[in-house]
């Protein structure tokens, strides 16, 4: 009979408790409406993650930066709190990519500081964003081989006496690199820029096939903000089989117009002097002015997928007047980053050219196009990759009848790159 | 008062004290919401885009598209995250604010997930699971996440895990600990996960386990990659967004199309 009463008192404190139990379940829930409300910026959510962690509740810490992160995720110090979080949770490889996140992006020192300390200084630095440190360095250096199905026509406009023009394939050494300097200012209120690239072709074997293209560049801008700008001279240098070709100087300006988020707007406009070496005698004279007028719309996809798409078009005022055109031309590219750091790159490019008419001169209008297929293997962390790509070139005139054409030129073509990227 | 009435009495009551939540209560609120997330309640057959702070009701589905995540925090505090292409129920939920004890049910149909556990977890034992359609996850109190369907395979495949028994893309279950690890003062997480009557216990962060379908047994437990890792991330967490990545590449660049590198009209039949 005493358990019976026993189980009767248990019974009524039951339902004692079931009368508190519902007003405190509606606590609840306003408890956890009002976490969620002062979380609702990367800086509150971080507040909020610093009093959990003082209160020993570092998976609530970790769960309110994760919902930072969710609704934005360009909080880098959020990033960085997230991380420290993990690493004091014992998940310092979970901290580690958290941080290799970070590449490239700005990162607070204090923060990073933090981070390091809580992961035993285990953790490496993200590579800097550019402009941020004081050199501003970033680049890519590569060489390979390259083959192509149609060598000869590549650089030439073969004239095609009834099948004269062969084909022949040929396999070339290629390399190259690009150097950009960007002062610390740059990434802020304004600064100096300057940028230096080679891209070199040798034929090993087939045709000849040998050019070297150099371009330096230098001036002043700006991208932080909503808006970039870069305003500066360029001078470009082309040598045809190891002689000058072409030299153009004049001016570029560029304006980025988006935020730090997925999209922008790029537009860019280049104007140059071109001046061919050892072409000045009369009627052979491409001497003259062009101007490039582009806009490009770039945005991501997805976590790791990123295209370009974009028109420009073209002017070119020759001394001899057939020798000067305008164009116009699209181009459009798609990379997609993998978790191991591979890539692939589709990229291509349609170019239409109308020269300018003369008496006695075949009205020529070309069209050009160019594809570029590539998968990167990346080796390690150390920015080395390894570059397969499968290339198509083609490049037809309209000068297809009569005595004076020129060979429609369509050329597969493989490339192998061993590149440096830092 | 018979004495049969007796345990009912004491039944209802013990069920009165921790709060049994029924279909249409309230079990936690929509805490973060990326891109497409819908939700159907239990009681109603049409789906509606998830909306912030929303309340999440017993029984209701959520449902993500590509790129897309949703967090929700529940009343005793633990976290679910829904990663992409996933669904998810929650489909038990018990809570007992008096004496800070809970327990959770969940079930995963397709997708990526990961499991905050709430403090009061603890204080209820063994009673939360989360399962998928071939393992149930037994929580005692810790990080967890995982993924069903083709990620887990493509996941589990990069580990080399993804080589024994017969794989069924739709079903196969990745699943791993995150934390927290073990200190001093306190024990660390695990879960243990059972799967064609085997029980298996993962008790260190980073170690995961595949099931690669029905009535298979769980190959593991193993060490989950860094690249296997990130590839999990990228279902359930974000990316900054980058203006400049690293494997900035020109759209235009090539010469022979371009603007100045041709030779003019000659005769070139070959060498």
């Amino acid at each position: 009979m005493l358990k019976v009463r026993r189980i009767i008192l248990r019974a009524g404190l039951g339902l004692a408790a079931a009368a508190i139990a519902g007003p405190a379940l509606a606590q609840s829930e306003q408890d956890i409406e009002a976490l969620v409300a002062e979380s609702q910026t990367p800086a509150d959510a971080i507040a909020i993650a610093r009093q959990q962690t003082a209160t020993g509740d570092l998976t609530g810490a970790a769960a309110t930066l994760d919902r930072a992160l969710l609704e934005d995720p360009n909080a880098n110090d959020a990033r960085l709190l997230y991380a420290a979080t993990l690493c004091r949770l014992g998940d310092p490889q979970g901290a580690r990519i958290e941080i290799s996140k970070l590449d490239r992006q700005k990162v607070g020192e204090t923060m990073f500081a933090e981070a390091n300390e809580a992961c035993g200084g285990t953790l490496n630095r993200p590579a800097p964003a550019d402009g941020d440190t004081a050199s501003g360095v970033s680049g890519e250096v590569y060489g390979g081989l390259a083959f192509d199905y149609d060598a000869a026509g590549a650089l030439a406009l073969q004239t095609d006496f009834f099948g004269s023009a062969r084909r022949k394939s040929g396999f070339s050494l290629i390399g190259g690199g690009r150097l950009s300097l960007r002062s610390p200012g740059y990434a802020g209120s304004g600064g100096l820029y300057g940028g230096f690239s080679v891209t070199s072709k040798h034929d090993i074997s087939g045709p000849r096939l040998d050019y070297d293209i150099g371009e330096l560049r230098a001036g002043f801008g700006s991208g932080s903000g909503n808006i970039g700008y870069s305003v500066g001279p360029v001078v470009r240098h082309i040598r045809l089989f190891d002689n000058p070709y072409v030299t153009e100087y004049g001016g570029q300006g560029e304006l980025v117009l988006g935020t730090a988020k997925s999209n922008r707007v790029r537009l860019k406009l280049e104007g140059v002097y071109q001046n061919y070496d050892g072409r000045t005698f009369p009627g052979n004279d491409a001497d003259g002015v062009r101007f490039d007028l582009s806009a490009a719309y770039e945005a991501r996809v997805g976590q790791r997928g990123y295209f370009t798409l974009g028109a420009a078009g073209e002017y070119k005022n020759a001394d001899v007047r057939s020798f000067g055109y305008r164009g116009g031309r699209l181009f459009a590219a798609y990379q997609l980053s993998f978790a191991n750091r591979d890539y692939l790159t589709l990229s291509g490019t349609v170019r239409h050219i109308d020269f300018r008419n003369e008496s006695f001169v075949a009205d020529r209008k070309d069209t050009r196009a160019f594809a570029r297929l590539a998968y990167a293997i990346a080796l390690g962390d150390s920015g080395l990759f390894v570059e397969w790509a499968a290339t198509y070139t083609y490049r037809k005139a309209n000068i297809a009848d009569g005595f004076f054409k020129l060979r429609t030129y369509r050329s597969p073509g493989a490339e192998a790159r061993l590149i440096w990227k830092f | 008062m018979t004495r049969n009435a007796f345990p009912i009495l004491a039944a209802a009551s013990i069920l009165a004290i921790i709060g049994p939540v029924d279909a249409a209560s309230t079990v936690g609120i929509n805490a973060a919401i990326r891109n497409k997330v819908a939700m159907r309640a239990a009681t109603d057959a049409a789906a509606h885009p998830a909306v912030l702070k929303a309340r999440v009701s017993l029984g209701d589905q959520v449902q993500t598209a590509n790129a897309s995540m949703l967090q929700i925090l529940l009343l005793d505090r633990s976290n679910f995250t829904v990663g992409s292409n996933a669904r998810v129920t929650i489909d038990r939920f018990v809570y007992d604010p008096q004496r800070s004890a809970s327990a959770v049910g969940a079930s995963v149909a397709k997708g990526a997930f990961r499991f905050i556990s709430g403090k009061s977890i603890h204080n209820m034992p063994g009673q939360t699971a989360i399962t998928t359609p071939v393992a149930s996850i037994g929580v005692r109190g810790t990080i967890f996440e995982g993924a069903v369907g083709p990620d887990a395979v493509r996941i589990a495949a990069h580990e080399g895990a993804a080589t024994g028994g017969k794989i069924d893309p739709e079903t196969a279950t990745l699943i791993v600990l995150r934390g927290p690890g073990a200190t001093p003062t306190e024990p660390g997480g695990a879960i243990d996960v059972t799967a064609f009557g085997e029980t298996i216990p993962l008790d260190k962060p980073g170690m995961a386990l595949f099931i690669p379908g029905p009535n298979q047994k769980p190959i593991g437990p193993f060490n989950l990659s860094d690249p296997g890792l990130l590839a999990l991330h990228d279902l359930l967490r974000t990316t900054p967004d980058s203006r400049d990545p690293k494997g900035k590449f020109d759209a235009e660049g090539n010469p022979i199309v371009d603007k100045t590198l041709e030779v003019l009209p000659v005769i070139r039949g070959g060498n």
